[in-house]
């Protein structure tokens, strides 16, 4: 069965900035968060997979299908989220509805008004007088009423305070419940995915630093804490971003069991958690 | 294609209501030669929608939306060209309606009885500055692009009089000549296969831009 979305070996140019033969695999039934600081190249690749900017090299294929070829079909069962509302400000909910259902052969009307419902949205108000959250939770009916298998979102949760955060979070979760349907999430707000992604991937100046299952990264990587005298070349090679002041040193390890075989007691090794990931990264880079 | 162009119009709610007013004014104050009023109301309505619509779509960043959805870039493309013929229809259609409506609350209103010929010269005034104005548009955007609809609109008024008073010139006598030995219907045939053509090179241009664009 074809994975719902695939990456290979990626390439986009651009003056001062390049993604670097980028390569992941989400398959159907998971979650995968796509992680990494502000202009790592979160949303170029989220444009790419929507053919809103050309690849220069590289595959991208959504439910097994190259994204460019089979552009309209993928895109009748992709539902999307960005980060900022592009939805026309000056008109009300009901209109945006009117234009855009007839776009999808699946559309739903019925799905649609369950949603305004649940999500207490006005159909009369303009969007331009729609909170953020709000913006939010009409481009999440929109994408939930056209029966789309995969739902990408860029930053999503920028902007919106924790408890629509979390509302966020309990749909994702019910949509997941088919498995045959797949969510990929962009986002900064790493204690977001803690709890619901799967699959967490790592994006920084335009590399994949890891894509992989959360709970391999959890059993993998360590926070390590240490006296400053241990810091021989050989163990820095085995961290990441290392912070030292007048106690000690603080630093990420790709190997928590090599690093703990070598220092033993010496050390103390905590779970870090994914800001502690990205924070370590992009200090060590 | 149908639904974005209902886009259109449901967006511009309020410069259909101005585009309205300013047939009115034109009617009222521009009396003197009512052929001329009606080309003129015809062109300035058509050119204030398209450049509302353009400016509603770029300040939403529609690109990004609308290429988001299941459409092809053709289908935005032809979108856009469509809105031509649908806006002068609307404009035509208020002409006639606010002429109507004038004269019956003061005959003393001179009116241009609206005539074939000069919706086919209308329409050939709109096909032309679009069909220029559209590539543009779409190789570089809303905001790089407004200088050459202005130099175009405004460009129409002030060549058309150059143009009759180069009436003489040995090329426009010719082609008067030419034109004076047919038929009516064989002069309209030549015109309207001039602007089609017009119209596929300058929508194939436009697409060929669009299909490159990057958001």
């Amino acid at each position: 069965m074809a994975p719902i979305l695939e990456v290979r070996n990626l390439r986009k140019e651009f003056e001062g900035f390049s993604l670097k033969n980028i390569s992941f695999v989400l398959e159907k039934g998971y979650i995968m968060g796509f992680i990494g600081p502000n202009g790592a190249g979160k949303s170029t690749t989220i444009k790419l997979i929507m053919n809103l900017i050309h690849k220069d090299e590289g595959e991208i294929k959504v439910f097994g299908l190259d994204n460019v070829k089979y552009e309209k079909e993928i895109k009748e069962r992709i539902g999307f989220v960005f980060d900022e509302n592009y939805f026309y400000d000056e008109l009300t909910i009901s209109e945006v509805k009117r234009v855009v259902a007839p776009f999808y052969r699946n559309w739903d009307d019925k799905l649609f008004y369950k949603y305004i419902k649940e999500f207490s949205l006005p159909l009369k108000k303009k969007i331009k007088h729609l909170s953020k959250g709000m913006k939010m939770k009409l481009s999440l009916a929109i994408a939930l009423s056209h029966h789309a298998e995969l739902l990408i979102m860029d930053e999503p949760t920028s902007g919106l305070d924790p408890i629509i955060r979390s509302e966020l979070l309990d749909i994702l979760s019910s949509f997941i419940q088919d498995e045959n349907r797949g969510v990929f999430f962009s986002t900064h707000i790493t204690s977001d995915l803690d709890k619901i992604a799967d699959y967490i991937t790592f994006i920084h100046d335009g590399e994949i630093i890891f894509s992989c299952t959360k709970d391999e990264i959890f059993e993998n990587y360590g926070l390590v804490k240490g006296p400053k005298e241990l810091l021989h070349s050989n163990i820095r090679q085995l961290l990441i971003g290392v912070k030292e002041n007048q106690f000690g040193f603080e630093a990420l390890t790709k190997d928590k069991q090599k690093i703990k075989r070598i220092l033993g007691d010496k050390i103390i090794v905590d779970k870090p958690s994914l800001e502690d990931i990205i924070v370590y990264f992009q200090r060590g880079m | 294609m149908f639904q974005l162009i209902l886009k259109d119009i449901l967006l511009l709610k309020k410069t259909l209501l101005f585009a309205a007013i300013y047939i009115i004014v034109m009617m009222i104050f521009l009396k003197q030669d009512s052929a001329v009023v009606f080309l003129i109301s015809i062109i300035a309505v058509n050119y204030m929608l398209i450049l509302s619509a353009c400016a509603h779509d770029d300040k939403n960043k529609a690109d990004i939306l609308l290429n988001s959805f299941p459409l092809t870039r053709r289908t935005v493309v032809m979108a856009r060209y469509c809105s031509i013929f649908v806006f002068t229809v609307i404009a035509i259609a208020y002409y006639l309606v606010i002429a109507y409506i004038l004269q019956m609350i003061n005959p003393s209103v001179q009116v241009h009885s609206v005539s074939l010929e000069s919706i086919i010269v209308a329409l050939c005034a709109v096909i032309f500055i679009n069909s220029i104005y559209f590539p543009v548009l779409f190789k570089v955007g809303f905001i790089h692009s407004r200088l050459v609809s202005f130099a175009l609109f405004f460009g129409t008024f002030a060549l058309v009089p150059k143009f009759f008073e180069q009436a003489n010139h040995p090329f426009i006598q010719n082609v008067v000549h030419y034109l004076y030995h047919l038929s009516k219907v064989e002069v309209m045939v030549i015109v309207i296969a001039v602007m089609i053509l017009l119209l596929t090179i300058s929508f194939l241009l436009s697409l060929q831009f669009y299909r490159k664009r990057e958001f």
